[in-house]
């Protein structure tokens, strides 16, 4: 398998995951930048131009509030996730806990 | 920081006006974030070089912007093949068009030479199908946004009403439907175009002619119908192969009725003066003879065929 073939696998495996990471760090309110550290530092890379789109997508699609604050001299967009996002976070953690389970074995194999 | 502002209005020019500054506000503010910490981590770089690394990590402003609005595709991805088909089959026409109608003037004029001809028939064609190409892809481009609706409804289809084939024949290829669809366009135009009296003075059709083919006209409207209907119901039932046999019968006996019911065409023009007339007459009638083949194959074939589906 070639680097790019890895590469392209990669990202599509990372694509629903990193919905589920990014929804599930907004239980508290995090800027851009803050979310991306706490991914950082909970082990999931994810690069700027990947994240701020897909915080906007989701917050376009009603998962997640968004407000305007002011601190430490500059303007910043707070995002958090809204009562559809948490019902919706419910249901794909439910649904990630039974993929894994299910995957484990296979994967052992 | 001038290097920041170039980026963040080269990002801007590739949204839609009313994410703008939206998204730019918001980018801004990211990216001076990211320049704090990079400043924390890596005092002895110059801000300038921090900028460039930042910038850099976030990629050309093109694919940022095309990140935070990915682009709309004109026509829908489904719709692609249909297009493509329409398109093919209307430039084919157009063309043919075109052809017969520089032939057709080139005949007639004594002084027009071949490179007036090649002019006459690629200016007509590029001016044709610019217009069709336009009015098609307007077309497509209402039928995604009408079907894109559609979707947004739960798909309402039962899986018992898919065709039962036991032939293999029987699944129609688009190609096919938009090849028939073609010709009976073009044989239409090509009996009913009103600007064929300025050109066909040279080539004029008898009386009797003109009236069997006007008077086959109506099989050739009820061909595109079927047509039409083979393209809803896309393989072929007993019904549509008793239709196609039919029509195809039509289709021979019209040819059949031309080639034998004296001359198709009243003199013979200036320009063939090395065909008399009986030659031009023999070669008329053995080419609608030949052409008379295709349609009579089909009558054979779908017989068959129906046979095939009785047993």
């Amino acid at each position: 398998m070639t680097t790019a073939q890895l590469d392209k696998m990669r990202l599509e495996l990372r694509r629903g995951v990193l919905v589920l990471a990014v929804l599930s760090s907004l239980k508290e309110p995090h800027y851009g930048y803050s979310l991306r550290k706490q991914l950082q530092d909970a082990g999931i890379d994810i690069d700027e131009g990947t994240l701020y789109p897909l915080i906007r997508r989701l917050a376009d699609q009603g998962l997640l509030d968004s407000e305007w604050r002011q601190g430490e001299g500059r303007e910043r967009r707070y995002y958090q996730l809204s009562e559809l996002g948490a019902d919706l976070l419910a249901q794909l953690t439910k649904e990630w806990q039974q993929l894994n389970k299910a995957l484990g074995p296979l994967l052992e194999h | 920081m001038d290097l920041l502002e170039r980026y963040l209005a080269a990002v801007q020019q590739e949204l839609p006006a009313d994410k703008q500054q939206d998204v730019t506000r918001e980018l801004k503010a990211n990216i001076l974030d990211q320049l704090d910490a990079l400043r924390e981590q890596t005092p002895e770089q110059s801000d300038e070089e921090h900028v460039l690394h930042v910038l850099h990590e976030l990629g050309p402003p093109k694919q940022m912007a095309y990140q935070f609005h990915p682009p709309q595709p004109l026509i829908r991805a489904e719709l692609i093949p249909l297009f493509r088909f329409t398109l093919f089959m209307v430039l084919g026409i157009i063309f043919l068009i075109n052809v017969v109608e520089s032939t057709l003037l080139w005949l007639g004029h004594d002084q027009m030479g071949l490179l007036l001809l090649l002019k006459h028939m690629g200016s007509g064609f590029i001016g044709d199908a610019t217009l069709a190409f336009t009015g098609i892809t307007l077309g497509f481009w209402s039928m995604s946004k009408e079907q894109k609706n559609r979707c947004q409804q739960l798909p309402n289809w039962d899986p018992s009403k898919l065709p039962q084939l036991s032939q293999k024949w029987q699944r129609i290829e688009l190609s096919d439907i938009f090849t028939d669809l073609a010709t009976y366009l073009f044989l239409l135009i090509l009996i009913w175009y009103p600007a064929w009296g300025e050109v066909q003075s040279s080539l004029s059709l008898t009386e009797q002619s003109r009236f069997i083919l006007q008077v086959f006209s109506p099989v050739l409207l009820l061909g595109i119908a079927n047509n039409l209907w083979q393209l809803s119901q896309r393989n072929w039932t007993p019904a549509l192969l008793k239709a196609n046999l039919l029509l195809n019968a039509f289709m021979v006996i019209a040819i059949l009725l031309l080639a034998f019911t004296g001359p198709l065409i009243t003199d013979v023009p200036e320009r063939l003066y090395w065909l008399d007339a009986d030659q031009l007459h023999r070669s008329i009638t053995i080419s609608l003879l030949i052409l008379a083949l295709f349609p009579g194959w089909e009558v054979i074939r779908d017989g068959r065929r129906l046979l095939q589906l009785k047993k």
